[in-house]
């Protein structure tokens, strides 16, 4: 049996990760008509990954106070950018967030 | 059952609603089983792997590494989803073996407009550190090869893309809880 990481190395990794995902984006949404298909389709079933899994889990974890203050700062910070990404969301017709982004 | 017939299978399974029989469902798992990632193809790091050690060399954002280091990379090594000491063999051999259990589930579907096969089962013994329930693959027929591989939390609650349209389940997954 693998030990478990500690809820606040969980919650760090899937922060880092989709931060990285947001700022990568606008590069994403430029380089969209030429990417191969299948790097495409990989982008976007990650994105997938990210908002179905990763999202609600770090709703979860901010719901239930399991958050330290630099956490909740940038998970409040990461669902600005994630409002504020909503075009390049459409545009890309990615997975829209399902949590309250306000 | 030839590559192209694989294909044409999990393209009529989408179009006509059509669950395959078990024999012809063995043989397009056995080829999905062996394809793995394309060898040949090569997709940008990005922004998540950018500054990671890997292969002698600090990965850029721009940096072009083929489809499998980039899983690898992002989800073993990075997301710990795979327990600690999974080689890049293991992480293809874990796939497979995935792919080849006769408990995993098995759906088709469109993404982006292009067919897929995908499978999915319990992590077991291949949850890490920072894994999650389940195990996914999925086989693209347009690439002919992988196109991802990962551990989603809720099973069928990353399935939920816009992009991802027509699913039609070919073998429901097992669960252990029942």
């Amino acid at each position: 049996m693998v030990a478990r990481t500690s809820t606040s190395e969980r919650i760090a990794i899937q922060l880092h990760a989709i931060e990285c995902a947001v700022a990568d984006l606008p590069e994403i949404v430029e380089e969209w008509d030429e990417l191969p298909d299948g790097e495409r389709a990989s982008l976007s079933l990650d994105w997938d990954h990210l908002m179905g899994s990763y999202l609600i889990l770090l709703e979860r974890y901010c719901a239930g106070g399991e958050m330290s203050e630099e956490q909740s700062r940038r998970y409040n910070a990461l669902r600005a950018s994630l409002r504020a990404a909503l075009p390049l969301i459409e545009r890309l017709n990615f997975y829209r967030p399902s949590i309250s982004l306000e | 059952m030839r590559p192209v017939e694989v294909d044409a299978a999990i393209v009529d399974a989408i179009r006509l609603r059509l669950v395959p029989a078990e024999g012809t469902l063995w043989a397009i798992l056995s080829h999905v089983a062996q394809v793995g990632f394309d060898p040949t193809a090569r997709e940008r790091a990005r922004g998540e792997l950018a500054g990671i050690a890997w292969q002698g060399r600090v990965l850029r954002g721009a940096d072009q590494i083929p489809p499998l280091e980039r899983h690898y990379v992002k989800h073993v090594l990075m997301r710990r989803e795979w327990p600690p000491g999974t080689s890049l063999a293991d992480y293809v051999e874990s796939l497979r073996a995935v792919i080849l259990d006769p408990t995993s589930g098995v759906f088709a579907c469109s993404y982006q407009g292009e067919a897929q096969l995908a499978v999915i089962r319990e992590t077991g013994t291949l949850r890490g550190p920072n894994g999650l329930d389940w195990v996914l693959v999925e086989y693209r027929v347009a690439t002919g090869h992988w196109v991802t591989a990962y551990q989603p939390e809720g099973g069928i609650q990353d399935l939920g893309s816009p992009r991802r349209t027509d699913l039609l389940w070919l073998r429901e997954p097992a669960q252990a809880n029942g």
